[in-house]
């Protein structure tokens, strides 16, 4: 046999390998790269500690997860500090920023931001025990990067698309279309800088973009797995 | 080694190598380009869809922007469709899977300037993401319907293609879905099908009509023995003929509508030697002639739609020039009232609310409409900018204005730049008809060139709102004018009085048309053959100008010699004076090797560095040639090389403009949007950028000044990319580095003039950034490590954080020539406003450092006041704000430190109760001081409480505001500020010298340590923010 369709043979079988990717093939290698379920249900609790970075300026934040059931998030501005905290099925807040130190009731659109929030266990690998839908839409470049993606489509109507990295199967981009009742929120968010927390990747960038560039910027320096963390936390303050 | 395998390997590194170093699409990909609008005219509308069981949920197909899509009722759309082709002909939503949409591309109101499709698409997630599912050389698509009753079955009726044969044409049907296709209806390769519709209780039963139509460069042709109509009872298997009652023997297009309620009703509009509408009440066996009015008549090639009400069978809905509507079962038609405003000419889409037959939303030439009392008034929605340009111009001004004229909506200018954006009330109209070129004068900014289809030019005046006709007409004896429907006019660049203006003469203008010398003879073929448009359209004539033909289309003169003028016409003539019209040459005489013979010469772009050299493009679509052609020459235009790669899928080419800068970079606009060659035509590259759609681009050019790239589309109006600096600076060199600093144009040092201001309203195109843009480039992605900007002055300080971005290829990232922070305030029971505004930076030397991860880089760059401002009274602006924020930073400092000696007092108090009247006292007499210095009511209401704190914060606002100095009064009012502050000071002070020293005393009686106001360098120290 000639070399040359050696060669072609074995392009071939590479370019097959790469169009026989299901949707569960994919699904299976984001699970392995970033720890799927198994893992992430290890995770009881987290503690991220960090900065939001917008117009120059870095507000200190520190966001502590009870997996799925309780998140409170303190980001610190002009000395004051912003507190938005949910537990089971009620959330509250607290905004001294606008001139009310006391707490306020969550809106059903922030408590709805905040369980997702909390929810350590990626939705789109659990997608079959959680009654989702999954569809791979394809390759797409993404600035520059080849991904596979992946639509996720909740049970309650939300849609979630993914973009993995072809290579490492992390996500690099992922849109959402949430639904608050009659209205649809779009947005799109980047993840980087993922690192092991527990056994489970987790992002420690994510960046928010306008017109091309970064507009807004989540680092967390440090994020703890398993630390205690004391309920009351999450207490609305009468 | 096998040498083969050698070579093999060899080839497979050098084109790594090569690979490693090209600009692709997403190597620019954060460069994205803003479109300026405009949406107060919208652009032509082919298709509009509701949900019915949601109707707040619209999508819009249009003839050149894409489809839109609507979950608000209108109140807002967005763009859908921007990674396919923007050409829609039809539009349908699966009813019983809303989620499912279908497009297909390819608009077919036949007009001249119509665009090509290429298939069908198909959405399972509400127009999200699109498939083509086929049908991929149809180029036109009239319509989709869906079987009511099984979604997977769906017909598609395929017109075909315009400019040719085509055996693509017919009406097609899927039972998967869209999988699979066959061919159900086909006349023969000059008859495509034009309508369907489906009877929704007998989904068994089809109706359809053929039609037999051509374009070609010069004429029309709609009718013929093949255009019929047809029925089919066993879901398309069998066709039968079905015109008993029809008049005549020979029909053009035939519309079809189906009445909802009694779906053995239709009603059928044919086009013949006269055109008639005619109804069935027998499901098609028999036909009664109805009206025959200029409702029904007008132009059936472009009004191809009627509808009937969905509860009433007699009311019928016959969009065209006009909406008409008819109650008594098509015998009559009146105009439908246009109560609460006009609405736009031309309609092609209508869709009636199922649910609600009062409410209508109508499809016209100049964007959609809603109408919620069946069609007695309406309101337009302003906020779909899918205008269709043909051509772009800038003038020299600053901003520069932007200039140019729209199919069916006249000529436009507006600023490039305005306050809140470019907003409708931005745009001032200019011209009339359908607009094409437009001029403005170079001398005088007040007047403008517009003109309307075939060769109406108009000399505007902005401030009288005149306009004078100014078209030169033939002598005595002189032939007719030949002018193209797009007919040029183009001014100089080299010499501000010269217009000039292309018929089959060239025309040159000196006085601003009070008189025109013609500087050429007949420029083009003048073929008769192709000069009979009084006999054009077809069984009905329609000689509109839109197929005048042998005509100059593309007139451009050297910027490098005013005597060197090039022509293009419509008929493939390539024409060169060098002596300023005294003697022409066809320069493709002999022809030009790969391009087509009479190929339409659509744009000719003389070199501005070397006057031997000139590119052209050419368009031969109406000949059913849709490939691009672009050309070059360096000898004058004696030979000529191909520009066209295998990458350039472009098709049909519109314009080519080389930049001003840097030779190499080329612009290509075309049917399929822009390409760019970064190494002069070798290869291309598609601008993608922000999800910018392959849509049509007529028209390029570039402003001197601020290096901006503006270009006309037909279909999302004028789209603007900012600053072409960083892409002038993109070398193979450039890109091998791993990360590196790309070069962009410089800002000065402003508070900016296109700020916040009470919005117009409608459809806004963003504005350029007023802020310093620094370009970066990594060779890859960042996938680990943080990416940020650093920005230190001369003093080694460090001025502003930007936020990185990581991408593959280019980045951007601005700074506003601010310090990122404000003053330290005093701490209070709210924010102040001046803690959140740093100051504009002073003029000098910054250190820009891009960190990424471990590793960084630098750069110096200056920062200067705008060219134009008093350097005075910005430095006035700079001392007063600076005296501000210290100012404000004392009294942080002043009621800091008194607090923490509160602090200190009360624990000392708590160690020891005998203390606890004495630090009472010593807390209660500070406290009284520092409530002067902060608000302290609480409340989220307007308390309107102002200390000192907060006066010091709103004039340094107030202050740092404005690029210019003070007003007497605000330096007043810092004096009397900084006096409130010495004398808090003072106050403090007396009581740390008495009632302080008195509780040290105390506390050194009790051997508890002495409490020392903190010193200000300590206070630098903590709350100096990381």
């Amino acid at each position: 046999m000639k070399i040359n369709s050696i060669i072609s043979l074995f392009l071939l079988a590479a370019a097959t390998t790469a169009s026989a990717q299901s949707v569960d093939d994919v699904i299976k290698k984001y699970t392995k790269a970033t720890g799927g379920p198994d893992e992430q249900k290890k995770l009881k609790t987290v503690k991220m500690t960090g900065k939001m970075k917008q117009g120059g300026m870095d507000f200190p934040m520190v966001i502590q997860i009870m997996n799925g059931t309780a998140m409170r998030a303190d980001i610190t501005v002009q000395g004051m500090t912003i507190i938005q905290a949910f537990k089971d099925t009620s959330g509250w807040s607290v905004n001294p920023l606008s001139g009310a130190t006391t707490a306020q009731k969550m809106n059903p659109e922030e408590l709805k931001d905040s369980k997702e929030q909390s929810d350590l266990v990626s939705d789109l690998a659990d997608y079959k025990a959680r009654g989702h839908k999954v569809e791979l839409i394809g390759k797409e470049d993404v600035e520059g990067t080849e991904t596979y993606k992946v639509k996720l489509a909740k049970k309650d109507g939300d849609v979630e698309y993914y973009y993995l990295d072809a290579e490492t199967y992390l996500p690099l981009k992922m849109s959402t279309k949430m639904k608050y009742g009659e209205k649809e929120v779009e947005s799109d968010t980047y993840f980087s800088d993922y690192k092991d927390v527990g056994g489970v990747k987790m992002a420690h960038s994510t960046q928010i973009k306008s017109g091309g560039q970064v507009v807004f910027e989540t680092v967390f320096d440090k994020i703890e797995a398993n630390v205690t963390i004391d309920e009351a936390i999450f207490k609305m303050p009468q | 080694m096998n040498k083969s395998l050698f070579l093999l390997l060899a080839a497979g590194i050098s084109a790594l190598a090569i690979h490693a170093q090209k600009i692709t699409s997403s190597t620019i990909g954060a460069l994205e380009a803003r479109q300026i609008g405009p949406a107060v005219m919208s652009g032509r509308i082919t298709a509009i869809d509701a949900e019915n069981k949601n109707t707040r949920i619209i999508y819009v197909g249009t003839a050149g922007g894409g489809i839109w899509k609507s979950t608000n009722a209108g109140s807002s759309y967005k763009p859908v469709f921007d990674k396919h082709t923007q050409c829609v002909g039809a539009l349908v939503i699966d009813q019983e899977n809303p989620e499912t949409v279908w497009a297909g591309t390819g608009e077919s109101n036949m007009r001249n300037s119509v665009s090509i499709g290429t298939g069908l698409y198909k959405s399972n997630d509400g127009g999200s993401n699109w498939k083509m599912v086929g049908l991929d050389s149809t180029e036109h698509i009239s319509k989709i319907v869906i079987d009511p009753q099984n979604s997977n079955t769906v017909y598609v009726a395929a017109p075909g293609p315009l400019w040719s044969d085509s055996k693509q044409r017919g009406l097609y049907k899927t039972t998967d879905g869209g999988e699979t296709w066959t061919k159900i209806l086909y006349t023969d390769v000059k008859t495509g099908c034009a309508d369907i519709v489906i009877d929704p209780k007998n989904p068994n039963v089809l109706y359809a009509s053929m039609w037999q139509f051509r374009r070609t460069p010069w004429s029309f042709s709609s009718g013929g023995k093949t255009s019929a109509l047809y029925k089919s009872t066993d879901a398309g298997k069998t066709w039968t003929k079905m015109m008993k009652g029809f008049e005549g023997d020979e029909f053009g297009r035939i519309c079809l509508a189906i009445s909802p309620s009694d779906p053995n009703r239709l009603y059928a509009i044919a086009e013949s030697k006269k055109t008639q509408l005619y109804m069935t009440t027998d499901g098609g066996a028999n036909w009664t002639k109805k009206s025959g009015s200029m409702n029904v008549s007008w132009r059936p090639f472009y009004f191809s739609l009627i509808m009937v009400d969905p509860v009433d069978p007699q009311r019928i809905y016959r969009p065209s020039l006009n909406l008409s509507i008819s109650t008594d079962g098509g015998e009559s038609f009146k105009e439908a009232s246009f109560e609460g405003g006009w609405v736009h000419s031309d309609h092609h889409a209508l869709w009636i609310n199922p649910n609600n037959n009062s409410h209508l939303l109508l499809g016209t030439d100049g964007g959609v409409y809603q109408s919620l009392d069946k069609g007695n008034s309406w309101q337009m929605f302003g906020n779909l900018p899918v205008s269709q340009f043909y051509h772009v111009q800038i003038d020299d001004q600053v901003p520069y204005n932007v200039y140019g004229g729209l199919q069916d909506n006249g000529s436009w200018y507006a600023p490039s730049q305005s306050v809140n954006g470019i907003e409708n009330k931005d745009w001032e109209n200019c011209g009339g008809g359908d607009g094409f070129w437009v001029q403005p004068d170079r001398e005088d900014h007040n007047y403008v060139y517009s003109e309307y289809q075939g060769g109406n030019i108009m000399r505007y005046n902005k401030r009288t709102n005149e306009s004078k006709d100014i078209k030169p007409y033939p002598l005595a004896g002189e032939p007719k004018l030949r002018c193209n429907w797009n007919t040029p006019i183009v001014t100089s660049p080299t010499n501000k009085k010269t217009l000039y203006y292309g018929a089959q003469y060239l025309y040159r203008t000196r006085d601003r048309g009070e008189s025109w010398e013609k500087i050429s003879p007949d420029l083009t073929t003048n073929n008769p053959k192709k000069q009979e448009q009084d006999k054009s359209g077809g069984l009905s004539i329609d000689n509109s100008g839109a197929e005048n033909h042998c005509t100059i289309f593309t007139i451009a003169e050297s910027p490098l010699d005013e005597n060197m003028i090039w022509v293009g016409t419509d008929d493939g003539n390539i024409q060169l004076t060098t002596d300023g019209g005294k003697k022409w040459t066809k320069m493709n005489a002999i022809g030009i090797k790969g391009l087509p013979a009479f190929a339409w010469v659509s744009s000719i772009e003389p070199s501005p560095y070397d006057k031997n050299v000139v590119f052209a493009t050419f368009d031969n679509h109406a000949m059913g040639d849709m490939k691009t052609y672009v050309y070059k020459s360096a000898d004058m235009g004696k030979t000529w090389t191909p520009l066209m790669t295998e990458d350039l899928k472009g098709g049909f080419a519109h314009k080519i403009k080389q930049d001003i800068v840097k030779p190499e970079l080329l612009f290509l606009g075309t049917e399929f949007g822009l390409w760019m060659s970064f190494d002069a035509g070798t290869s291309w590259i598609l601008y993608k950028s922000g999800d910018f759609p392959p849509v049509s681009v007529r028209d390029i050019t570039i402003d001197k000044n601020t290096g901006d790239l503006v270009m006309g589309t037909h279909g999302r109006g004028v789209v603007i990319l900012d600053d072409l600096t960083p892409l002038r600076a993109l070398t193979p060199e450039l890109l091998g580095q791993e990360m590196t600093f790309v070069a962009g144009r410089p800002s000065p040092i402003t508070n900016g003039h296109y700020g916040g201001a009470f919005p117009g309203g409608g459809y806004a195109g963003p504005n350029s950034s007023e802020a310093y843009v620094f370009y970066y480039y990594f060779k890859d992605r960042v996938s680990s490590g943080e990416v940020k900007i650093e920005i230190y002055n001369d003093k080694g300080e460090l001025v502003n954080t930007l936020l990185g971005n990581k991408r593959k290829g280019l980045n951007k990232a601005t700074w506003d020539l601010r310090w990122s922070k404000g003053p330290r305030v005093a701490k209070g029971v709210k924010v102040d406003i001046s803690g959140f505004i740093g100051q504009l930076v002073s003029e000098g030397t910054y250190t820009v450092k891009l960190i990424k991860g471990d590793k960084s880089i630098t750069q110096t760059i200056n920062v200067a006041f705008p060219k134009n401002a008093s350097r005075d009274e910005m430095k006035q602006r700079e001392e007063w704000t600076q005296g501000l924020f210290t100012l404000q930073e004392e009294l942080a400092f002043q009621v800091s430190r008194m607090s923490s000696v509160e602090d200190s007092a009360a624990a000392r108090a708590k160690q020891n109760k005998a203390l606890e009247k004495t630090a009472q006292a010593l807390a209660n007499k500070l406290k009284t001081v520092r409530e002067k210095c902060v608000a302290s009511i609480e409340g989220t209401n307007i308390t309107g409480e102002e200390k000192i704190r907060e006066k010091i914060g709103m004039l340094y606002y107030q202050v740092a505001a404005f690029d210019g100095k003070p007003t007497q009064m605000q330096v007043e009012r810092v004096k009397g500020l900084k006096k409130e502050v010495e004398e808090i000071i003072s106050e403090a002070d007396k009581i740390y010298q008495a009632d302080l020293a008195k509780f040290n005393a105390e506390l050194k009686k009790y051997k508890l340590p002495e409490i020392t106001p903190v010193p200000r360098d300590q206070w630098e120290r903590m709350t100096k923010s990381k």
